[in-house]
């Protein structure tokens, strides 16, 4: 392991395997990491309760603290923080899979009618048959996931090598998914809907370690996907004939990677709701903070998820108004004015 | 062009009858003869004329305005961005301009008056949205002008979101939009009707006026220019009056979509390039596929009753499937015209 | 993770020290809950604190309402219904409407957690506080006073339901006999007034007063059928047929979201929905029709439908 200049100029700290991951991409990855813990030990500072930072932080290694601080802190806070975390993590890593896959800046799972596929499934469950146990709802909301994308493949073809037409058919999917949702919340009784709708939104208020541990198994899987995913897409990043060049097979490779990116989004679906717009965020400001491809343009946009869900649920605990701030909302209210930095700072960059 | 005047006269004669059916039918359906009579001689002690006067001729006024603006709309944006895909509600129009609407009632608090007002600044700021987000994301590379189309639908995806959102954030005001927010023709919105119907005339006159020289610009804007023809000045005259007037559709009834996107595809084929034919064409055709999707919404799923901007937007995604699959998953690139 | 167990024991401890006995709620769950609860916050106002108040049971959070204890809905159902006051009643909120915030509900240390069956989803979020009871309450599966009695039943309380049900029937037979026609033999049909014209189909306590007056509900076209955005408690009904009802008796209240109830209220909203109703409407030309505010009569409680008897006796006087 030593660090060496490469071809395009950038210093890159070369592996024994001959894998070279730039300097700055390093920095970045150690910057938001930092970045993230930092706001999670703020979040956990956060709420109703009277729980400083300090407190929670000394109770997280063993110190003892009041019962209410107490269940703050190990029912509400810590929940909320690791789900939030892990969601925007899977959800920004399958945006940015599905980026590189259509080669279009814009993806996202929300986009392509994944999410609304997943939700539209669990809607039939809760709506029609409301007596079938709830752990089901994770493998309910993953076929609905995998439908649409299987229909998505069969309507564009297998061997389409056009990532617009995939996106294209995905946004006509997802038009009709919302119409066939809005049709489904007529079957429910009004209280059913508004739970229905406060779901839709975005909320980690169902966040506890039960649903944690059903989470982790698909929060675990992304890191597998990163190493096996992450290497193709470097090639897809390049445009498709040059993967085909490199011996991509994209007739093979396109669906896995759809199905990882089906598997993540559907996951969090079921734990959190849509995050809408995440996944085209996420990526984008993870290019902003430093240009990476492949693996490490993965992990940068993963973390920067992770983090943005954090930072929405921390605003969201924080709001003592009495008009409530869906965390869905409180997601895109930090993550849209960051999103348009970073599209200004390209721009600048370009005009250099 | 006598074969193209057919195309608008077959469309009016469509619209009669769309316009007919959507008055007789209802919880009690009355006979073609008797609507005459209540429009021609109304009689104020007959139940059945007032019924068809206040409940049922303003729905289906409120449904001939906004399918024609819309569908207007949807064959200018369509000949100005050479794009088979744009409509107003694929451009950001209608989510922008819903979400200010939401955002005014919900954060704050005004009135039905001012509506209007805020649905045209709505749509404005969700087209130019789009337009940003589209330059800023740098698809500029991309040979095929779907920038438009990709960021208008992020910005849709996000705006509707935060209009919903802000709805579920205060439940009192969610009852009064819930219906709005699905695009619900509805008589009791007749008032707003009567209070921005000119703003969608005044944009469909100001698009009749300039179809000749919008027939050249879609055919190239260099030709046009070469004819004599003021492109810089045509160009965002009409696109402002397309968005101006979808907002005021959106303003009486809430988003009711994609009307825009499916009617210049049907009228195409039968009216071909020139705008001063296809935009009656698609005027008269538009209201007479807004009135029967009203129909639909009314009867299909009874005793549900679903919003007529549902049924749009599922039959829209599915023409938008179409779309696709015919315009950019056959061999190569095909012109779009 | 060790802590975390020695907390979840300490939970379990603390529920187990009060007098405690397993009960099954309506939901089929086991929940141990208090043999006399002392702190109960409930989520939902209408139809679980306004009948726990009147059994009076000790309610000390409410879903709707602010730290202080002021409403954050759009009707103040304590206010409107027992003309309480829930500030001075001591009842705090458990967070914005829509985002309903654990760690205040923990803060309020309650002992009991009455939800409906509605609220089964978040049943397992909340049992990490208190134990929580799901009462039947929505409309189709209970009516009338049902669900206040059963929660009487549940928590030693039925002396007082009786009591107050005793004084409630004496004002029915009151009332009954100051009515200008025989009710037994007479039809009623409730609408409720949203953006549409709805006829109530559940039994709140203004049905319950009404039919225990011996009013029987009217036919209309389209009976018995659920439907979309108001199902359950209201069924719409088109605005055409609205101007072609005729009942013995028309009860019509306006939307409780809206701000004004009133009959002056109702009427403008009618004017717009329908334009020229009370030219056709036969109960409207024939004074047959008693306008109700929503706010005061909607809930499944005896002081509803006392409300629901005071409006019958002023138009009987009329």
């Amino acid at each position: 392991m030593r660090t060496a200049r490469r071809l395009d100029g950038r210093r890159v700290l070369r592996f024994a395997s001959g894998l070279d991951v730039p300097l700055a991409n390093l920095a970045a990855a150690g910057f938001l990491l930092v970045l993230v813990l930092m706001i999670m030990a703020y979040a956990l500072g956060v709420g109703a309760t009277a729980l400083g930072i300090g407190d929670a932080l000394r109770a997280v290694v063993g110190a003892g603290i009041g019962d209410g601080q107490a269940f703050a802190l190990w029912q509400v806070r810590l929940p909320h923080i690791l789900l939030g975390f892990m969601a925007g993590w899977c959800v920004a890593l399958s945006g940015a899979m599905l980026q590189s896959l259509s080669q279009n800046p814009l993806a996202d799972p929300g986009l392509l009618g994944l999410s609304q596929g997943a939700m539209v499934a669990l809607m039939v469950l809760l709506v029609f048959f409301p007596g079938l146990p709830h752990g089901l709802a994770p493998f309910v909301a993953l076929a609905g996931g995998l439908g649409v994308a299987a229909l998505i493949l069969f309507l564009v073809g297998w061997d389409q090598a056009d990532g617009l037409a995939i996106l294209l058919m995905g946004i006509a999917l997802e038009t009709t998914l919302s119409a066939v949702a809005s049709l489904l919340l007529l079957y429910t009784p009004p209280e059913t809907s508004y739970a229905l709708s406060n779901w839709l939104a975005g909320s980690l208020f169902g966040a506890s370690w039960s649903v944690i541990a059903g989470f982790a198994p698909w929060f675990a899987l992304s890191l597998p996907v990163i190493l096996l995913v992450g290497r193709s897409l470097k090639s897809f990043d390049l445009g498709d004939e040059t993967a085909l060049a490199l011996g991509e097979n994209v007739r093979r490779s396109r669906p896995a990677i759809l199905v990882a990116a089906v598997l993540l989004t559907s996951a969090s679906v079921t734990a959190v709701g849509p995050l809408i717009f995440l996944g085209v965020i996420a990526p984008h400001i993870a290019d902003a903070i430093s240009r990476s491809t492949g693996r490490t343009r993965l992990v940068l946009s993963a973390l920067v998820g992770g983090l943005l869900v954090v930072a929405g649920d921390t605003l969201t605990r924080a709001n003592t108004s009495d008009v409530a701030l869906p965390t869905g909302l409180a997601i895109t209210i930090i993550g849209v004015p960051l999103f348009i930095a970073t599209l200004r700072l390209r721009a600048l960059r370009t005009v250099q | 062009m006598r074969g193209r005047g057919l195309v608008v006269l077959v469309a009016a004669v469509a619209l009669s009858a769309a316009f007919l059916a959507n008055l007789s039918l209802g919880a009690s359906s009355i006979p073609a003869g008797k609507i005459v009579a209540a429009l021609t001689q109304f009689d104020d002690t007959d139940y059945d004329h007032v019924v068809v006067a206040y409940q049922r001729l303003p729905p289906a006024l409120i449904a001939i305005f906004v399918g024609a603006v819309m569908a207007c709309g949807g064959c200018v944006l369509q000949g100005l961005t050479r794009n088979p895909l744009a409509a107003p509600s694929v451009l950001g129009v209608t989510a922008g301009a819903t979400l200010f609407v939401v955002a005014g009632a919900s954060v704050f608090g005004i009135g039905e008056a001012w509506q209007g007002l805020a649905a045209i600044g709505g749509g404005l700021f969700g087209f130019a949205s789009t337009l940003v987000v589209a330059r800023m994301a740098g698809l500029s590379r991309d040979p095929r002008g779907l920038a438009l189309i990709l960021s208008g639908a992020v910005v849709s995806m996000l705006y509707a979101s935060i209009a919903t959102a802000l709805l579920l954030a205060s439940p009192s005001r969610r009852s009064d939009f819930l219906g709005w927010v699905t695009g619900n023709i509805n008589h009791v919105y007749a008032e707003r009707l009567f209070d921005f119907w000119w703003i969608g005339a005044a944009g469909l006159i100001l698009l009749m006026l300039l179809s000749r020289s919008l027939t050249l610009i879609a055919l190239g804007p260099e030709k046009a220019a070469s004819s004599g023809v003021n492109v810089r000045l045509v160009s965002p005259l009409a696109l402002a009056a397309v968005v101006v007037s979808s907002s005021a559709a959106v303003a009486i009834c809430g988003p009711i979509g994609f009307v825009g996107l499916v009617v210049p595809h049907i009228v195409r084929p039968f009216a071909g390039d020139a705008m001063t034919v296809a935009l009656p064409a698609n005027a008269l055709l538009g209201a007479s596929v807004v009135l029967a999707a009203d129909i639909v919404a009314r009867s299909a799923f009874a005793p549900y009753v679903v919003h007529t901007g549902v049924i749009m937007d599922l039959v829209g995604g599915l023409v938008f499937a179409l779309i696709v699959k015919r315009f950019y998953l056959s061999s190569g690139p095909r012109r779009f015209a | 993770m060790r802590s975390l167990i020695l907390i979840l024991s300490l939970f379990f401890a603390g529920a187990a020290m009060a007098q405690t006995r397993p009960v099954t709620d309506d939901a089929g769950r086991e929940v141990t809950i208090p043999e006399d609860p002392k702190r109960i916050v409930t989520l939902h106002e209408p139809l679980l604190t306004l009948p726990l108040l009147e059994l009076g049971m000790p309610v000390v959070g409410s879903y709707g309402r602010g730290d202080n204890g002021e409403s954050l809905l759009a009707l103040d159902f304590i206010e409107n219904v027992l003309g309480a006051d829930g500030e001075a009643l001591g009842i705090s909120g458990i967070g914005a409407p829509g985002n309903i915030d654990l760690e205040r509900i923990r803060a309020l240390e309650p002992d009991l957690i009455v939800g409906t069956e509605h609220d089964a989803q978040k049943a397992d979020q909340l049992s990490a506080i208190a134990p929580v009871y799901l009462q039947n309450s929505r409309s189709g599966v209970v009516s009338g006073f049902e669900a206040e009695a059963a929660l009487a039943e549940r928590f030693a309380r039925t002396d007082t339901f009786d009591a107050k049900k005793a004084a409630y029937l004496d004002r029915v037979a009151e009332v009954r006999d100051s009515l200008p026609g025989n009710p037994g033999e007479e039809t009623y049909l409730a609408i409720i007034i949203y953006d549409q014209i709805n006829v109530i189909s559940a039994m709140s306590g203004a049905i319950q007063a009404i039919e225990d007056l011996g009013y029987s509900k009217a036919e209309w076209q389209g009976a018995g059928k659920a439907s979309g955005y108001g199902s359950g408690f209201a069924v719409p009904l088109s605005s055409e047929a609205f101007g072609r009802l005729d009942p013995d008796v028309l009860v019509i209240m306006n939307s409780y979201s809206s701000d004004e109830r009133d009959e002056a209220a109702i009427r403008a909203r009618l004017d717009r929905i329908v334009p020229g109703w009370d030219r056709f409407l036969k109960p409207a030309r024939e004074d047959r029709i008693i306008f109700l505010d929503s706010g005061a009569t909607a809930t499944p409680t005896i002081a509803s439908a006392e409300h629901t008897l005071d409006a019958f006796e002023a138009w009987a006087r009329d």
